[in-house]
Order: structure tokens, then sequence, then C-alpha cells
């Protein structure tokens, strides 16, 4: 059994299709969506530093000069922490070009009354400049007012404004709310799939009813059962070693935050190459069927799946939780990704553990069901 | 001589087509035996019945006086119509992996896989990939494979097709050497040269019957051609053609104006008899040669002379 | 005849052609339904919004009154969370499908009159995110202000639509706009044009590189040259059969990008589209030749070659050039590579001709990336030729 083994991750680690497809072909993929999300996942998190020009062409109201200042500054010099403004220029005409070059975020006009300026199609830091604007005006609106109407109030209003109040308690668990990363979640979850391409060999080479090797094989005094046992030990082998590489270069080199421990990424691509394998072997068994037609059913099946949990669309999973969460639970593809996911965003081991759960049910069924295809030794035809 | 392998009654359908037709085999031990048969007359039915990779409808095969077990099996080397080696490995991993399958102790597979690369004269190719070799030396590899553990009962389903002269001659003396050494070989070709300079005994299959079993000259004799006697000689008239039609024994007389063919069935002194009459009339002759009845006349005699498939 | 039996060919290689063709409608699809939909703060050209949800557990006057005042933020965009579904509020985040979360506590109207207003609001956000600043400096002014309404002497409910109508009248804001002619009826054609040097290239290696290989391959072209047919005309015959090929197939991509797009596919700038289409086109069949020529010789292996070539470079390209994701969007260090790459040209005229991403509609910048594009393609062809000439001195010797 052991010369088998042996000699089964010799032909696989040369066969440049298994190595390329499965372990070449995620890293490709890995290297561009981490070029493609990479800086937009860093935009999203980038709020600070918004280029203003602040622009008086009339004398500032009461108070505007100290807010602007505020805001301009840390609260602690020394950290890295950036200033939520940078006040890249206070003339006007510099203002005027800068944003034409689309490298200033917001012109802020002291012009009689605050007047802003925002590049068309702004994003969401001249919206905060928006805000913070919209909130002084207000402040200034309400004591002018109250000056008017019931001076008696000012000092109390202006009490009440400097007591600094959190209205807001955050909920938020410390979560790596990344989406990207889910993208490589899924870009595992393919590559354990894709294991059926190599997993269906193993039936193929095996069975003397679909290639001459297997023919081969089956008339030597080698049990079956521990035949085909030692080349899916084989190519299970060989599939978690391409799919840990991957990982490593994923999480190490890319250095891509999965959010989960390493063990569980071990563990849970131990799994998917499981199941990838088995069903590989469960469909190659089939007879009558030719080679390539298998290939483009293995495939669509695996980037089917896959794409059902959302590894050209992210957002598919979450849809389908939403429409018919019941296949969630059943699509490996999703089970994979939710293994991931739920120990990242939700923390809890206990989804992580009933995922597994159902893997392993996968893992059963599939290794019943291609040993019970592949358990018989005489063919009708041949 | 004991019974190797013993074929009775076998039949095998494919749904309404009949592969194999009460068929019946009985190989005894240390004979080259060869199963010759037109293309689809269910020679490789025959033998994966035999090997048990095919299920059959009727019927008793016994190998080794047994039902076909895994112990019988050891005994048992297979080398496939098909090359059937692995790509990816070379020449000696490939046998290595085969002969793993029915040797586990190390050091005597070393040893075997040494001898079945000796004897497919694939030394200097141990490293080579199956994809590097050419046709001869491929199917070499494909029989080193089947034969590394010294099998007692060789099936070879025709392992010469596609095959140079030279690599062809080789194999051909291999098996005989095989043979030697106490294995007893089923040998399937449709080659009928093959099958007569090293077959001790041949069976003729058609339509999934065994419908003529013995050795070469018990073949032969099934046949009424006997000998055939040409003689070359120019303008015969038809008198002379006539006299030579009446020569005793004769009972075919072909003549293209140049040359006179005779087929005759039994009888000896044939040659001279015809020659004595040439002389007698005078004819002037060329070259005369009488060609004795070979296996495929046997074969094209027995089977028909119509194309197959 | 060669040109005859090479389209024969085509049908037992459709299968990639129609797997694509698939793919590419859902793609487009999808992604159409995405840019029209809800969209937080991508890469939209519109002005930014914040997809935020909102769990109102005290539902009173003063919250219902807050919740107007959220909605008609031209920022905010509600979204509905099934907020009963287990995870569901962290499935959305995670997602985007709401970026904040915040929830009205019990007590929220109570809380504002007796001015014991600390945490009487709770969110989970995505921390750190641009959105979470925002939408708290959002919601801040607002109970601030309705604070301070209710100190000056306002009842609640009062306060708070005064506080709302007071911020609605913010600072007057002056959007600066450069007109580069984005119409957002185009989005359809846009992504359609956009997307197609991907599939273009996948489709046409997939049906071309095989069909090459075969008819390039020693034996068959040394049987053909047996009979009396010119080398040339051999190869002009098989290089018009794989143009009909492509122009088939760019016909069937664009009916069905006019189905997909519901007839929005062609406007006034259309022709240059076309012209792009048709320069990418050669580009793939210059590069379908130089594979196929690679790999002429055997069959299967043509087919590993193909479809490593053609995923390599299909995803690389769309990942790098700005296909899947804007180019506005990308590293600089990465635009710079993808220079070398055709469809970054031809993303970057794409988007000039749509005024998308950013750009303006500038003849200059397309005609030059259509030229860029062209010599790309006029190199491949050296390339094969140069290919074909090397692999037969090869085989000669």
């Amino acid at each position: 059994m052991l010369n088998r083994i042996k000699y089964e991750i010799f032909s696989l680690l040369r066969n440049k299709i298994v190595v390329f497809w499965l372990m070449g072909f995620p890293m490709i993929l890995g290297t561009l969506f981490f070029v493609a999300f990479g800086s937009l996942a860093d935009s999203e998190q980038d709020y600070s530093d918004i280029r203003v020009a602040v622009i008086k062409r009339t004398a500032a109201p009461e108070g505007f000069d100290q807010m602007i200042k505020a805001l301009s500054e840390t609260e602690k010099p020394d950290s890295e922490e950036k200033p939520l403004f940078n006040i890249v220029t206070e003339d006007d005409k510099k203002a005027k070009e800068l944003m034409e070059k689309g490298e200033l975020q917001a012109i802020i006009c002291v012009d009689g009354d605050i007047f802003l300026e925002i590049p068309e199609g702004a994003g969401i830091k001249s919206g905060i400049v928006k805000s913070v604007l919209d909130s002084f005006k207000s402040r200034y609106k309400i004591i002018s007012a109250a000056a008017v109407s019931n001076p008696e109030k000012v000092p109390q209003i202006i009490k009440a404004m400097e007591q600094k109040t959190d209205y807001i308690r955050s909920e938020s668990n410390s979560a790596n709310y990344d989406p990207y990363v889910q993208y490589f979640y899924n870009l595992l979850a393919m590559s354990g799939l894709m294991g059926s391409m190599m997993g269906m060999y193993c039936a193929i080479n095996h069975q003397a009813n679909l290639s001459a090797l297997g023919a081969r094989v089956e008339i030597s005094p080698v049990s079956k059962f521990g035949d085909i046992l030692s080349s899916l030990i084989a190519t299970i082998l060989i599939h978690n070693i391409f799919l840990n590489i991957a990982s490593i270069y994923l999480i190490y080199i890319l250095g891509i935050k999965f959010g989960v421990p390493f063990w569980v990424i071990i563990a849970v691509n131990f799994l998917s190459s499981v199941v990838g394998d088995s069903m590989g072997c469960f469909i190659g068994s089939i007879g009558g069927l030719k080679d390539g037609i298998k290939n483009a059913l293995l495939l669509a099946c695996s980037l089917g799946l896959c794409f059902l949990s959302g590894l050209m669309f992210g957002g598919m999973r979450l849809l389908i939780e939403e429409s018919f969460p019941l296949f969630n639970r059943i699509n490996p593809a999703a089970l994979i990704v939710d293994c991931f996911y739920s120990l990242c965003v939700y923390g809890s081991y206990e989804k992580l553990i009933s995922n597994i759960a159902v893997l392993l049910i996968w893992c059963a069924l599939l290794l019943t069901g291609s040993m019970i295809m592949t358990r018989k030794r005489k063919y009708k035809a041949i | 001589m004991e019974t190797v392998v013993k074929v009775e009654r076998l039949v095998k359908r494919y749904k309404e087509l009949i592969a194999l037709d009460h068929l019946e085999l009985d190989i005894k031990e240390g004979e080259i035996f060869g199963l010759l048969g037109p293309n689809g007359s269910g020679k490789t039915t025959a033998i994966n019945c035999i090997l048990s990779l095919l299920t059959y409808d009727k019927g008793e095969i016994s190998v080794f006086g047994k039902k076909l077990c895994a112990d019988v099996k050891r005994n048992i080397g297979v080398v496939m119509q098909n090359v059937a080696v692995l790509d990816e490995l070379n020449v000696r991993e490939n046998i290595d992996y085969f002969c793993g399958l029915y040797i586990s102790d190390k050091a005597l597979r070393k040893q075997r896989v040494d001898e079945a690369i000796a004897f497919a004269g694939l030394e200097g190719f141990e490293k080579f990939r199956p994809k590097k070799l050419s046709g001869g030396l491929l199917r070499r590899l494909n029989i080193a494979c089947g034969i590394a553990h010294k099998p007692k009962l060789i099936i070879m389903d025709e392992p010469t097709v596609a095959v140079d002269p030279q690599s062809r001659n080789r194999i051909l003396e291999g098996i005989e050497e095989l043979n030697r050494q106490g294995a007893t070989i089923i040998y399937t070709s449709h080659y009928m040269e093959e099958v007569e300079q090293i077959c001790s005994r041949i069976a003729i299959i058609d339509k999934g019957r065994n419908i003529a079993e013995g050795t070469k000259q018990e073949l032969k004799k099934l046949i009424k051609n006997t000998e055939t006697i040409s003689v070359e000689a120019a303008g015969l008239t038809e008198e002379q053609l006539d006299g030579a039609r009446s020569m005793p024994h004769a009972y075919e007389c072909r003549y293209d104006g140049k040359t006179l063919t005779l087929l005759y069935s039994g009888g000896k002194h044939n040659l001279t008899r015809l020659l004595d009459y040439m002389h007698n009339e005078e004819i002037p002759m060329g070259r005369v040669y009488s060609l004795l009845p070979t296996l495929n006349d046997v074969f094209l005699e027995i089977t028909g002379k119509e194309l197959r498939d | 005849m060669v040109f005859k039996a090479y389209l024969r060919l085509i049908p037992s290689y459709m299968g990639v052609a129609v797997m694509y063709m698939a793919m590419f409608a859902v793609l487009l699809g999808m992604t159409m339904m995405e840019r029209s939909g809800l969209n937080g703060s991508g890469a939209s050209a519109d002005s930014f919004v914040t997809l935020l949800a909102v769990n109102d557990n005290d539902d009173t006057e003063e919250s219902r009154a807050f919740l107007e005042y959220l909605e008609n933020s031209p920022n905010i965009k509600m979204t509905d969370i099934d907020f009963e579904r287990e995870n569901a509020v962290q499935d959305s985040l995670y997602y985007r499908k709401a970026e904040y979360v915040l929830t009205i506590n019990k007590g929220f109207a109570e809380a504002l009159s007796t001015g014991d207003t600390e945490y009487l609001l709770s969110s989970q956000v995505i921390a750190g995110s641009a959105s979470e600043v925002f939408t708290e400096s959002f919601i801040d002014s607002y109970i601030e202000a309705a604070r301070l309404y209710i100190t000056v002497g306002y009842d609640t409910a009062e306060a708070c639509r005064e506080a709302a109508k007071t911020l609605e009248n913010g600072v007057e804001v002056k959007s600066f706009s450069a007109d580069n002619g984005w119409d957002k009826e185009n989005t359809g054609a846009y992504l359609f044009y956009n997307f197609m040097p991907y599939i273009m290239l996948m489709m046409i290696l997939g049906i071309l590189v095989p069909t090459f290989s075969s008819f390039l391959s020693e034996d068959v072209k040394a049987r053909s040259l047996c009979a009396p047919v010119s080398p040339v005309l051999y190869m002009i015959q098989i290089i018009c059969g794989a143009f009909m090929v492509c122009l088939v197939s760019a016909g069937v991509l664009l009916a069905a990008g006019i189905i997909i797009t519901g007839g929005t596919l062609f406007n006034e700038h259309s022709l240059y589209s076309l012209l792009q289409m048709l320069v990418f086109m050669l580009f793939s069949l210059a590069l379908s030749a130089f594979v196929g020529i690679l790999s002429s010789g055997s069959a299967k292996k043509a087919n590993y070659i193909t479809s490593m070539v053609s995923n390599v470079l299909g995803l690389g390209m769309a990942f790098l050039c700005g296909v899947f994701v804007s180019q506005s969007l990308l590293g600089e260090n990465i635009l710079m590579a993808a220079k070398f790459l055709p469809a970054y040209w031809y993303v970057k005229a794409n988007n000039s001709i749509f005024g998308a991403d950013g750009a303006v509609f500038n003849e200059a910048i397309i005609w030059s990336a259509i030229g860029i594009q062209a010599l790309f393609a006029l190199a491949l062809i050296a390339g094969a030729l140069l290919a074909a000439h090397i692999k037969k001195g090869k085989e000669s010797k």
C-alpha cells in the first residue's frame, strides 16, 4: 500500500496540469484579488486626513476658527493618528487649481455665510466635512436665535454644548469586516472543490471499465478497496500540501488577514480536500460518461457551488442566506467559506463546529458513495 | 499435462449481440496457446472473462483449477492490448509500481524489476518517461509491466500491434524465453506468421465460437489444400491446360497467360508428376515453385475471405 | 477548401464559447443590478451614500422624527435588515448591505426630555470606517441640536422637528463639476464594453487555439501542403476562417448585449466602442495564433495550454487593467505595470468614451489608446510568425 501511495504521489506531483490548477492557479488568482482589492479596502478605512482648503473672504463667525483648529490638530500630537482635516491651503486661487486637479475633498469658504464646495461625485470624506459644518452652523443658529428670544437661556445652552456626551454606544465587536477577505475564503473553497479533478482520476485509473490502466490494476491480486483508498489518500495528501502552501502564500506573503487561527485553516483545508476529492471520485466512477464530460461536469459543479458561495460576487452568499438559507447549510463551498467567516465575523466557534459537522457528513457520504460505486470488480461491458 | 485454463460453454451477450457463443478452451501447462480470430471475433472479450473483469451469462471458467481469486491472480500476468502505463512515472517506476501490486517484498521486487528491464531490453531507458519512448520501446515497457512479477500464466492481448520488425522479433523471442522458463502463455493476435512461429497450439475463434483447435499441423490438415504448385509457362493451349487439370489430386487450376497454378489436395510426388507432364508436352518453363499451406490459408479458408468490421 | 474545413472544426470547440457567453450574461446582468441598486461608498459617479439600517425600539413621535431626519438626508440610504434572523446584522455589515446599523433604544424620547442622553442609541458598525465617522457626526449634530432646542424650552417632539429643520438648512454646498459626459443611462453599455476584453479574449482563445494548433500541427499541414495548395493561400484561408469565427462571436456578444442592456447599447460614441472591439478582437486573434503555434502538435497539450494561458491572461488582464475593478481604484504601481497590457488601453479608452471613472471624453486619448492596442496586435502577429518560423526551423533539423 505504501508503495502505491508513493507512486501515486510521484505521478500527481509530476502532473503539471494538477500542480498548475491546484496550486499555481489559486496563488495567481489570490495575487490578482490582492492586487485588485487591496487598495479598495484601504480607501474605505482611511477617513482622516481630509484635504480641505479654508478660505476666509469675510470675518468668520465666532467659534469657527476654534473649530477648524480643533479638527486640524490631533489630540495626541505624538501619536501616529492623523487629524481629521488637513488644511492644504488658505489661498483662493490655489484652492481652485487643486480642486480642478481633483486633489481637494472640500473648499470651506467664509463669505458672509459659510459655503462648501465639493467635487461632483464626492466621496464620503466631503460628506464628513459637510456634516461637521452643518453641526457648527446649527449651534451657531440656535445660540443666535436664543440670544434674541430668551437671552437668559444662553449660558445654559453654552453649558449644554460644552457638556460632552456619547449618545451612541458602540456594540461593534472587533471583527474583521473587510468584505474582500471573503474572496480569499472562497478561493480556498474553490481550490478545495477543484480537487475533484484529481479525485476523478482516482476512480478512472483504477476501474477496468474506465481505463486500460484500471484493468491492469484490477487483474492484480490487490484488494480493490485498498487500491482506491491508497489512491485517494495520496490525492488528499498532495491536495492538502497544495492547499496549505497556497494558504501560507496568501496569509504570510500577501498578508491577507483571514481573522482565524492557522490551525482552523489547516483543518478546513483538510475537510475541503476530502469533500472535493471524494466528489471527484464519486462522479469519476460513473461508467458510460466520457472523461471530458466528467471533467466539465466537475468543473461546473465546483465552480457553480463557489459562484453561489460568493467567489464571483461577494454578496451571493448573503442573498441565498436571506432567500433560501437551507442551501447555504448544505452547499459545501458555502460551508467552507462559512467556517472562516463565522469565526472571523461572529467570533463564534459554535457555528464553525456546526459547519464542520456538516462537512464531515459530506465527507462520509461522498467517501462511502465513491467506495460503493467503485466496489464492483466485474463489469457488464468494458 | 495439467490444465491451466479451462473455459466451458462460455456465453457473453452485449444486449442483442452475442460476443461469445458457447466458447470452449482448454489450455495446458507449458503451452504457448495462440488465440486467433478476426477483429471483433471475441478474443479480448474471452480474455476479459477469464480475468473476471467482465460478467458472463453462462459457462464455467477455472484458472489453475480454481475460480479466480487473489491467490490465483498472483500467478497471472497480463499484457493489455492498449498500453497501460502511468505517464508521469519513468520506466523503472512504472515497472516497480505494477510489480508492487503483486510483490510486496522490496528486495525481491527490485530484483524482479531489474530482470524485467533486462528482459524487455529497456536498459538505458530506465529514467525515461513513457512519452519519450518510441512505439516499440513503449510496447516493451507495456510487456515488462505485465510480466515483471514472473507469473505462471501470461496472457498477451496483441502485444505487437504497431511495432517495427526488430522490436517484434525481440518480443517474440522474449515470449519463447518466458515459455522456456516455465510460463504458460495465451497469445492473441491476428498476425498469422507470429502465431505460426511461436505457438504450440492454436484456437481459431470466429463469432464467439471456437471453430478449430489444434497444433499447426493439425489445423493445416483441416483444409483441403495441401500443396500449391506454380509454374511459369507462356502460351499454353487449351489441350495442355486440360491435361494439367486432369492431374491426380489437383482440384483447381488457374492460368493467367504466364503462370500456371495448380492446387492439390493430398497425394505425393505432385511436383514430379507435373514436371514430367510439362516435359513430355515440350512446354518451355521458367521458375517453378511449390508452396505448403500456411496458417493464413487455414484462417482464411475457415473464417471466410470477406472483409470484417 | 481549407477555409471550409477550418470552419467545420469550430463546432467541436463551441462548448467553451457557450460557457463564456453564459458567464458573460450573468456577469453583466449581476453587475448592472448591483450598480443600479444599492451601492455604498463604491465607485459610482453619484455622490456617496451610506447604507443605514435602523432598528427603532422606541417607536415614539420623537424617534420617528429622528428616523425621518435620517431618511431625508441625501447621503443616507435606508436599508432593511431582518433583525429577527440570527447574525443578520453582522452579515449585513460584512457584505455591505448596511454600513451602519443603528438601534434606537427604548426610552429614547424620555431620555431626550430628561437630558439623560448618554447612550440613548447603540450602533454596530464596521469599526474605523469612513461611514462610521460620517454617520456618527451626522447623528451627533442632530441629537445635540435637539438637546439644545430642549434647553431653549421646546418640548421634545418639537425640538426634534426643529433640529431637523435647522440641520437641513445647513451650509450651502456648491458642487464642483467637470462635465465628463457620463450619463447614467449608459451604465449597461459601459459595463458591456468594459467586460468585453475579458470575455472576448477567453472566448476567442477557447475556440481558436485548439483549431489553430490542430491545423498548424506539422502532420496536418504537411498533408495539406502535399495537395496543390500554396502555403500562403493555406495560411490565408485559415486566418480568414478564424476571422470569420471572431466576427460571429463578436456579433453574438453584441446581440446578447443588446438584449441584456435593454437596447441601450448604442449611443453617439458607439463607433469608437465598436472600433475598439474590432481592434481588441484582432489582438485576441493574434494571441490565439501565437499560442496555437506554440502548442501545435498535440491536441491534448493544446487544450491544457489554452485553458492555462487564457485563464491566467484573461483574469490577470481583467484584474490588473480595470475590467473588474475600476482603474481609479487600482494602485499606481499596478497601473504602471498594466500599461504593458492592451486591456489597460482598452479600458482607458472605454472610460473616456463614456466619461466614466473620472475620465473625460477625449478623442485624442481614445485614438491613441486604440492605436496602442493595434500595435500590440501587430507585435503579436509578428511574434506568431517568428514562432512559426523558429518552430519550423527546429522541426526540419
